[in-house]
């Protein structure tokens, strides 16, 4: 019994964990959804998101949710800047879509270069009274700052999912991926669309970097690395352009990641994961909640 | 003059598809772009909407140089097009897809007016608009991309095809729908192939030949022309 416990509990954190990575992939899926662009340098934003954190935090002793705030604002803005120098200048040439997979990851060269050289590669933590306050639900126990952190998750995909469904500008970023070409006939300025959609994409993936620097005490400059592959992960078994589809497909990679540490060890767990992903792929390439690619 | 091309010469890479081509339209014309398959036909169009910018020539609209303006500025001055293969937005609904189609600054605040007016003008969407544009039928479809035209308040639109693979009713339907916006003071540019059906709602037309323009004047003159009965209408 106590075995069975502490195996529900591990399963616990590792659901938490997913719903981290459904935040990570909707961004993710949001930027392929508009510009058919694969940002491969999405986990080291997030590991931006982190530093971020430790940075104001320590420095300014403010809360670190007040930190994620900062950190979705700021990783807006770099996002944006990313995206004039990476992304518009490629992406509408033939072969351009291939070409961002190239442009994405000098990025993410440069991030982790910069983030070695200015920051060290050492691993850093910062203390904060969220991560040594636990609570109970259900008999399962866990820190308050991975409870915040799911919440936080969920609600952030929530709130993108009305913004898009609602919101004008919303509403024209979900036109542009479901048809630029009928985007640009109604006047929509699509590169304007793309521009937002490619910040708001990595604002997301700041916002997700605080949320695990709460409770993640290893923030370092590679640290992005294992963000990416889970997240890609998820995107593609949510099935793209699926919003609620990143939430569950999130926790499920986060259980099968839990799953993989009991079987085989924490080293070898994402292995799992890709025989899951590799099953889904074989079976439904489509993703799990996804419609299958058709013409309209 | 409303809308004017001047020699205008344009393609895709190293492929030339249009030749020094002219073209005029007044206010309050229907005017005909007329041609076989490959004509240039569409790719006229893509030129005046300002989805492909042209190897050389000019487009005027109002008098204004637009020939290097994106193709958002030219729906805000009131150049819309219906394009080919309706280019709809699949997952989202009728109002949606209608909402968008008034996304300019020159049509939000109208959004209300026009919609009243393009239901009027087309019952079925009102009965329709909570459905998705992609489970309507070809026909629902090409009303909706008409409809979403006209939500931008154009001063001219320019429809490509709008008869192509529709029932001989729908076709006649769309016909009417052409002549019931010129009453209502909508300028328009229609291309077509269905070239009988086109010409008998024009005031003028313009014949295309391998990307160049072949022959010119009002409908009805041409309708009795040798040449284009023989070649275009089949007779």
């Amino acid at each position: 019994m106590i075995e069975f416990s502490a195996y529900t509990q591990l399963l616990v954190s590792y659901a938490i964990l997913g719903g981290v990575y459904g935040l990570t992939a909707l961004g993710l899926s949001l930027i392929w959804g508009v510009m058919k662009a694969v940002n491969w340098a999405h986990g080291d934003f997030l590991m931006v998101g982190m530093y971020t954190a430790f940075w104001t935090v320590t420095l300014f002793g403010i809360d670190p949710y007040i930190a994620a705030i900062v950190a979705f604002i700021l990783l807006g803005l770099l996002g944006m800047v990313t995206h004039v120098i990476a992304i518009e200048p490629v992406v509408e040439k033939p072969g351009g879509h291939e070409a961002t997979l190239l442009t994405t990851l000098g990025i993410s060269v440069i991030l982790e270069s910069l983030a070695l050289i200015l920051w060290s590669p050492s691993p850093r933590s910062y203390q904060n009274v969220y991560k040594n306050t636990f609570i109970e639900i259900l008999g399962i126990r866990t820190s308050v700052a991975e409870a915040i952190a799911f919440v936080v998750s969920i609600v952030s995909i929530v709130a993108v999912d009305q913004f898009l469904k609602r919101v004008r500008i919303g509403k024209a970023i979900r036109a542009v991926s479901q048809n630029p070409i009928g985007a640009r006939v109604v006047g929509i300025d699509v590169p304007k669309i793309r521009l937002m959609t490619f910040g708001l994409g990595v604002a997301l993936a700041g916002m997700a970097g605080v949320l695990v620097s709460t409770f993640y005490p290893n923030i370092r400059p590679l640290a992005g690395y294992v963000w990416d592959i889970a997240s890609y992960v998820v995107v593609i078994f949510a099935g793209l352009g699926t919003i609620y589809g990143v939430i569950f497909a999130g926790i499920i990679i986060g259980v099968t990641e839990g799953l993989g540490t009991i079987i085989f060890s924490n080293a070898f767990r994402q292995i799992l994961v890709y025989v899951v992903f590799l099953t889904v792929l074989l079976l439904r390439p489509q993703g799990l909640f996804g419609k299958a690619l058709r013409r309209v | 003059m409303l809308l004017e091309l001047q020699k205008i010469n344009a393609g895709y890479g190293d492929l030339q598809v249009l030749w020094d081509v002219d073209l005029q339209v007044d206010r309050g014309e229907i005017v005909s772009l007329l041609g076989s398959n490959g004509a240039g036909k569409t790719t006229t169009l893509r030129v005046i909407s300002g989805l492909l910018k042209p190897f050389s020539g000019k487009v005027f609209f109002n008098g204004e140089d637009i020939t290097r303006l994106p193709s958002n500025k030219r729906v805000e001055m009131g150049l819309a097009l219906v394009p080919e293969g309706r280019q709809l937005f699949p997952e989202m609904t009728v109002l949606d897809n209608l909402e968008m189609g008034a996304y300019t600054r020159r049509a939000r605040d109208k959004f209300q007016d026009t919609l009243e007016w393009v239901f009027s003008l087309f019952p079925k969407l009102k009965e329709r608009k909570n459905q998705l544009a992609g489970t309507m039928s070809g026909g629902e479809q090409q009303m909706l991309a008409i409809a979403r035209g006209l939500m931008s308040r154009p001063e001219v639109l320019m429809m490509d095809e709008p008869s192509m693979g529709l029932a001989p009713k729908l076709v006649l339907e769309i016909f009417g729908t052409v002549r019931k916006l010129r009453e209502e003071g909508v300028t328009i540019l229609l291309v077509e192939q269905n070239a009988k059906a086109a010409l008998d709602v024009s005031d003028r037309a313009y014949i295309l030949e391998t990307g160049r323009i072949v022959l010119k004047g009002p409908a009805r003159e041409l309708l009795g022309m040798d040449e284009v009965r023989k070649a275009y209408l089949g007779i």
